[in-house]
């Protein structure tokens, strides 16, 4: 059973490639436009299962795909939605993913190189599944303040949100007490736990481990 | 003084600039003279000159030089300038005077033994019939010669002076042009901006979406020579990494020229960017909720980078803290590393600080050696 699809992409030579590449893997494309005015009329035209749009269209180009994509996924429940981005925008991709509703993805314009991927990827969204670009799900997790912490200093705030005091830690990890100060420091630190009393800071830290 | 060039350039300048003056003295007192209803003329004809000698200024202006004088700057037509026009047109006459009776006087006292063959010599006021006479002659028109050489210096200097005094800018007018220049500056710098962006989208529409194109294409291709084990697919493989691989360059060399994050979302959206692509962990708290007029916003995401980028590279830090707000119509950046500091205010920092300057703010260094290194810059934003 071909998947009915509609396609908005401003280059022509792009939409041309997509439409031809999307046919030969049983996709059918009911329209391919050139902006998101067209792209909203064509969704209620056609009522394709999929949409793929662009992200930075006519007339403004800045994210006039991603609001059609955001206003369709709002007026058409079931509808799949993928939104190729040229960059990765964090916002943008925070905005689309939110919800619950699952058929979502947002995937960089250099996964179209990589053909099978991008198609199994369209075929994950329309089983109802959601599909983020590795690149966002690596900036995000480079931002998370636990991915600064170095190994020992994790194992250190592991044994703490154990509930060890620092000599019980020094002893696990077969290190001085002193060494283990120097690890909750720098965890302190690097969680942007501002220096008030300690005991409050430790629970604070270990918040932070359990929430990540 | 004689042997250098000094007194020709001084008949050459005068000789240039004394025409003029010249007609038009004489084209006001001709009808003065005539007399009777013609006098009536001298009006119209003393407006003409004005209008034309006031036109012709350029042309004095740039004459000093002929003194070795720098050219005297160029001001909006106003009184002085009329004044000095009507000076010299009253002047002309006598210096042109001068210049004859010097001239011919002198060349007359020194040539006159050869000339008394011909009958008296009239010099001026003496009159030379005796060749004793025109022995004596020679010496007192060499003096003359002399003295006049020097006189004739001295006339062109006070000209180009008065020239000077009466044609060059004045002090508000000169405030007016530096105004003008720093406005000009920043119009400068909003046309180069405009012309990244231009270049940047001209990228990206274009060749960026082609090159995806092509990849995918080759992608496609790869998928149909699967399996066949022949030099074809092989190449075709090797296409498609190629043609990957010159995607990733020109998204590098596209941020690099403007930063697509910075024109779709303003300094806070491409702050986030930045942090994401630095190698090292950066804590920054930013506070702004407005978009900045476009050149602040451009001249502070270039020296964010450039900051992050040299911390990076050279300082050795293991964090960068951030920090940006706008106060009081001012943005304010601050970068501070923990590193080992010694940064010198040179290269691209440097040239930052001209942009930050030419947007009427400065940027501040302070990197002693061992460190921290906090750059700061403020913008005001009107």
């Amino acid at each position: 059973m071909p998947v009915s699809t509609v396609i908005a992409e401003d280059s022509g030579l792009l939409r041309d490639g997509l439409v031809g590449m999307l046919e030969r893997f049983d996709f059918t494309v009911k329209a391919a436009v050139g902006d998101a005015e067209q792209l909203l009329k064509a969704v209620d035209e056609h009522q394709p299962q999929l949409v793929i749009t662009d992200v930075r269209m006519p007339p403004d180009f800045r994210d006039e795909g991603l609001r059609a994509a955001l206003a369709l996924r709002a007026s058409h429940p079931g509808l799949k939605i993928v939104v190729l981005s040229q960059y990765v925008e964090q916002t943008s991709a925070a905005e689309l993913l939110a919800g619950e509703q699952g058929g979502v993805g947002y995937l960089l314009k250099d996964r179209v190189a990589d053909v099978r991927a991008l198609v199994a990827a369209l075929h994950h969204v329309l089983e109802g599944g959601t599909v983020v670009d590795p690149e966002v799900v690596r900036r995000l997790l480079a931002q998370h303040p636990l991915e600064r912490l170095t190994a020992r200093e994790r194992e250190t705030l592991a044994l703490m949100a154990e509930g060890h005091s620092n000599s019980a830690i020094a002893k696990r990890l077969v290190v001085t007490e002193t060494t283990v100060a120097k690890h909750i420091r720098n965890v302190f630190d690097k969680l942007d736990l501002p220096p008030t009393e300690d005991h409050h800071r430790r629970v604070l830290a270990v918040v932070a481990y359990l929430q990540g | 003084m004689l042997v250098s060039s000094r007194p020709w350039r001084a008949v050459a300048y005068l000789a240039a600039r004394l025409p003029i003056p010249t007609l038009g003295a004489l084209f006001v007192l001709a009808p003065i003279l005539a007399g009777g209803w013609a006098i009536a003329l001298a009006v119209p004809a003393t407006l003409a000159y004005l209008v034309a000698a006031t036109l012709a200024t350029p042309l004095e202006r740039r004459l000093v030089t002929l003194l070795d004088k720098p050219p005297i700057p160029a001001a909006k037509p106003n009184l002085r300038v009329v004044t000095h026009t009507a000076t010299s047109a009253i002047l002309a006459p006598f210096e042109v005077a001068f210049l004859t009776c010097w001239s011919i006087g002198s060349l007359a006292l020194i040539l006159s033994p050869a000339l008394l063959g011909e009958g008296p010599v009239a010099a001026g006021l003496v009159t030379i019939d005796t060749t004793t006479e025109a022995w004596i002659a020679v010496p007192a028109g060499l003096a003359l010669f002399i003295a006049g050489t020097y006189a004739t210096v001295g006339l062109a200097e006070a000209h180009a002076f008065l020239a000077r005094e009466l044609l060059r800018p004045q002090p508000d007018e000169l405030q007016q042009r530096v105004t003008e220049l720093a406005r000009s500056r920043v119009r400068l710098i909003d046309a180069f901006d405009v012309e990244r962006r231009r270049i940047e989208r001209d990228l990206h529409d274009g060749a960026q979406q082609q090159l995806v194109t092509l990849a995918m294409t080759l992608d496609l291709a790869r998928i149909e020579l699967e399996g066949t084990n022949t030099e074809a697919e092989r190449l075709v493989d090797q296409a498609h990494r190629q043609a990957t691989s010159t995607m990733r360059e020109l998204k590098d060399l596209i941020h690099g020229i403007h930063p697509p994050a910075l024109a779709d979302r303003g300094l806070p959206g491409a702050i986030e960017e930045l942090a994401d692509r630095s190698p090292l962990p950066i804590r920054h708290t930013t506070q702004l909720d407005q978009r900045l007029p476009e050149s602040v916003e451009t001249a502070a995401y270039f020296v964010l980078a450039e900051a992050l980028a040299n911390a990076a590279k050279h300082s050795e830090a293991d964090a960068i803290d951030l920090d940006v707000q706008l106060a009081d119509h001012t943005l304010i950046l601050n970068v501070h590393d923990n590193g080992k500091g010694g940064a010198q205010p040179a290269g691209g920092l440097a040239g930052l600080g001209d942009r930050v300057a030419a947007v009427g703010g400065r940027l501040t260094l302070h990197s002693p050696i061992g460190g921290p290194t906090t750059v700061r810059a403020e913008i005001p934003c009107p």
